[in-house]
């Protein structure tokens, strides 16, 4: 498998550089031939890879320890389902991972691109080609390759990390790589533009299904990170400003200015300029995010092993970072815009606010991430950014943004009138203060959370506004019913409703972090038969019951199970066993240290979290960490909401040559703000 | 000394009981011990080495309020807080939360403490004790302005340049006698509707 394995990489690289070689130094213009030709390298370099990837699962599967990096990331007796994540879960074998995954983006982005953008596609493959042939050069010249042979075959292996076995990680790292690695494209269709010269929205239509894809992919990775950080690594909370959370929510946060910037260049022509350095920009920022997690340059609790190859992803990095801009530079005087900006007062200008906050929040989490190396290098003291920096720093930036998502549906295209105004801001408003209000009333003191969540009921009170607007609209005009209407108002306008939607799945992340803020943490320690009480933010009493320990061994572990019967208000709600893990291989030796698997108990309200500690003295008496989190339960729910609002938005179809002409008439001078009915 | 006959009886004899004692002696089919009923209150298998029994200060604020602002020497990036309710193998964390207690119960202020422990080598806990967050002066304030600074220098730049071409639309706009489009009634967003509708088709 090794061999095979092995050959397929190199293969691989041939194709990729023979494909990328053709795409940008051939004349396939003139010969079809050689367009041709260059799809189908792309095709074979796929290929390639998908033999590579076949060889590393039968290692794995066949638990061949012979083969390096199946001996250090699984053993004998691991899952058989924790067997398919090992394929990811260390350097070597996501590196196979991202390569083969671009490679079958690349097959998609050949196949799937509409017959107006053909054009784009030789180049398209070009870029593509490159990254891959990168990837699979830092395996085959970086010691990174996954079918490296040991001397001596092992009788068992190392075992999976104990908190990648679970099952977010079997989730997390692909979605997380399906948004990096998807990235790819967008940036490779802007690239086609510039070098074609093919500069109108003809590029922006081809990729901009992709740009979606790679943000909702990126958006459910993130979540499902913040996720596996809250049930595995015990801590009780989702974000902790770590640099390799901080780096794909760079790529996130620039990703979503160019999705919200693109949309003035569909309609209005505008921002040309700004959109391509968007996309290098976030293409560059995903590159950053590789290099941080792959070099160790920067201290974070889960990177992978501090290597070398790190500094290939910096070579990556300023290569693609210099060509990238030059070639923009070159194109520079045929990106004018088509248009002007008119007024201070429209949406343009939301949008181009909209786009500073998105673009200064990355711009603030990168600066956090790089302190520590620029404060070390100026002062010569070595300092540590975490989270209560990041909180104090980017809080209000955050605030700010959330403003802006309400602001921004608010303002007509071109200019508002003071009417306008008046007439679009007083229901938003007014919920966000009655909001404001009703939490004051309640006891509710903290300004940032009386802020956050009176920005949230303004921004929720825009989305409402539109759709009722909307609705309105629609059972005026077409004498629809209710249920009609929503259905075809979103059906007709998938971007802009999907759009709010997704502003409502943001809105309640916002409302999720400002409830886990008030976070009440506990530790205690219990006999059995003992019991202690925690209170809740939301004014319920907990009671912890120890029930004794148990021991047992059970699959690839030996457990020892501490239950805790709960009770709220007097009222048994069941029990929460919490667990310490020693993990072992196939002949009982220990691996790694003692884990933690924590018990969660979650309603709409609050979750009651509950860690094992330890129990001193070789007793049943036990150490607990317990919990309550407010609102938890809101983040899943939000990225639910989210998923769904970015589904309508990308959904196939819809009134693409409507906007096209509607763009046609507004620029000819037919300009009316029609808030509430059609973009 | 017994023959080799008297011997034979004998282990035969004894074999007796064993061979009936057998089925009592399958091996034991390993499962979870009822909870409560461990004997002796003991662990077969201790799961954390040192696991030293709660402190009265372990839920102190002030206590609590120190450790989260010094990281963990372990390298975790997490605070001695957080670190040591969290990673229950971390040596560090628990190492530092006692000398926290110890001082604290000395008498010392929470400011004290934490300059204690950034006073103190890097050879007491294998790296040097750090903040969580720096100290907002010196070179370290740069790192709590600049975003901020650039987000709202950038934000003023554009309002500027907006503003500037305020007077050139307006005078457009005057110029072919046009006055700011208002928003249509809900009558005449229906005519536009059909208008548009028109292009549509």
């Amino acid at each position: 498998m090794t061999v095979l394995g092995t050959f397929a990489l190199w293969a691989a690289l041939l194709f990729g550089c023979w494909t990328a070689a053709i795409a940008f130094f051939a004349d396939w213009r003139s010969r079809p031939v050689l367009a041709a030709a260059v799809t189908r390298g792309v095709y074979a370099t796929c290929a390639a890879l998908l033999v590579a990837t076949a060889a590393l699962w039968r290692g794995i599967f066949a638990h061949d320890f012979n083969i390096e990096y199946v001996w250090a990331y699984t053993s004998r007796n691991l899952p058989s389902y924790y067997l398919v994540s090992a394929f990811w879960a260390g350097q070597q074998g996501s590196m196979l991972f991202w390569a083969v995954i671009l490679s079958i983006f690349a097959v998609l982005a050949q196949t799937l691109t509409s017959a107006r953008q053909k054009h784009l596609l030789p180049y398209v493959a070009g870029v593509t080609s490159i990254v891959v042939s990168f990837f699979v050069s830092v395996m085959l010249f970086g010691h990174a390759s996954p079918f490296l042979r040991m001397a001596v075959t092992p009788p068992d292996g190392q075992g999976l990390n104990p908190q990648l076995q679970n099952p977010g990680m079997m989730m997390h790292p692909p979605l997380l790589y399906l948004g990096y690695i998807s990235i790819t494209i967008p940036f490779a269709f802007a690239i086609a533009a510039l070098m074609s010269r093919s500069l109108d929205t003809g590029w922006i239509v081809a990729m901009r299904k992709w740009a979606l894809a790679s943000w909702l992919f990126l958006s459910i990775g993130i979540t499902l990170g913040m996720w596996w950080a809250y049930v595995e690594l015990g801590w009780g909370g989702v974000w902790a400003w770590d640099a390799v959370e901080n780096a794909p929510l760079m790529a996130w946060l620039t990703l979503t200015a160019f999705l919200h910037s693109v949309m003035i260049q569909e309609k209005r022509g505008m921002l040309k300029r700004w959109n391509v350095s968007l996309m290098i920009g976030t293409f560059l920022l995903s590159i950053f995010g590789t290099f941080i997690t792959r070099s160790g340059v920067i201290a974070s609790v889960h990177s992978f092993t501090q290597s070398d190859i790190g500094y290939f992803f910096l070579a990556l990095l300023l290569v693609a970072g210099v060509l990238s801009f030059t070639l923009l530079y070159t194109r520079w005087p045929m990106l004018v815009a088509e248009v002007q900006l008119e007024s201070l007062l429209s949406r343009e200008s939301a949008f181009l606010f909209n786009n500073l906050a998105l673009v200064g929040l990355a711009f603030a989490v990168l600066w956090g991430t790089l302190f520590p190396i620029i404060s070390e290098a100026v002062s010569g003291t070595k300092i540590t950014v975490a989270k209560p920096f990041f909180d104090q720093v980017n809080d209000p930036l955050g605030l700010f943004l959330l403003l802006l998502t309400g602001i921004g549906p608010l303002i007509a295209w071109r200019k508002a009138s003071a009417a306008n105004l008046q007439r679009q801001f007083i229901v938003p408003t007014t919920c966000g203060v009655v909001t404001v209000a009703l939490l004051v009333a309640f006891g509710l003191r903290d300004m940032y959370s009386l802020v956050a969540l009176g920005l949230s009921g303004f921004v929720l009170g825009t989305v409402a506004q539109e759709f009722y607007r909307g609705i309105r609209a629609r059972i005026t005009l077409h004498s629809e019913n209710f249920g009609a209407a929503i259905i075809n108002l979103v059906s007709r306008n998938r971007r802009r409703y999907g759009g709010y939607i997704v502003h409502v799945g943001i809105v309640i992340y916002f409302v999720a972090f400002t409830g886990l803020a008030f976070q009440v943490k506990k530790q205690i320690e219990l006999s059995p038969g003992e019991s202690e009480t925690i209170r809740s933010p939301f004014g319920h009493t907990y009671q912890l019951k120890q029930m004794g320990v148990s021991q047992y061994t059970r699959l690839n572990r030996h457990v020892t199970a501490a239950p805790l019967e709960i009770s709220r208000n007097g009222v048994v709600l069941g029990r929460l066993t919490s667990e310490r893990r020693q993990y072992l291989d196939s002949f009982g030796n220990k691996l790694f240290e003692t884990a933690t698997e924590v018990d969660i108990r979650s309603d709409l309200r609050e979750d009651l979290y509950v860690v094992y500690a330890g129990s001193p003295d070789g007793t049943e008496r036990s150490q607990f960490t317990v919990m309550v989190n407010p609102l938890v339960s809101w983040f899943w729910i939000g990225c639910g909401v989210l998923i769904v609002g970015g589904l309508i938005t990308m959904w196939p179809g819809g009134p693409q040559v409507r906007t096209q002409r509607r763009r046609a008439v507004a620029q000819s001078g037919y300009s009316v703000p029609l808030a509430g009915v059609a973009e | 000394m017994a023959s080799r006959r008297e011997f034979v009886r004998q282990a035969a004899l004894a074999a007796v009981p064993v061979a009936l004692l057998a089925p009592a002696r399958q091996e034991p089919v390993q499962q979870p011990r009822p909870v409560g009923r461990a004997p002796a209150d003991t662990l077969a298998v201790q799961p954390d080495r040192n696991k030293a029994p709660m402190g009265p200060l372990d839920n102190d604020p002030t206590v609590i309020g120190i450790e989260r602002r010094l990281g963990c020497a372990c390298g975790c990036t997490l605070d001695v807080y957080t670190c040591r309710t969290t990673d229950f193998s971390c040596t560090f964390s628990p190492a530092m939360h006692a000398k926290v207690v110890e001082q604290r119960q000395a008498g010392q202020a929470p400011e004290e403490i934490v300059l204690w422990f950034l006073a103190q080598p890097d050879t007491l806990y294998g790296h040097k004790v750090l903040l969580m967050a720096p100290e907002a002066r010196g070179f370290n304030l740069m790192g709590y302005i600049v975003p901020g600074l650039t987000v709202t220098a950038f934000g003023l730049a554009l309002a500027a340049w907006l503003l500037r071409r305020k007077p050139v639309v307006l005078a457009a706009e005057h110029a072919s006698g046009g006055a700011a489009p208002t928003v249509p009634d809900i009558e005449q967003q229906a005519r536009l509707q059909r208008a548009l509708d028109e292009v549509d088709s």
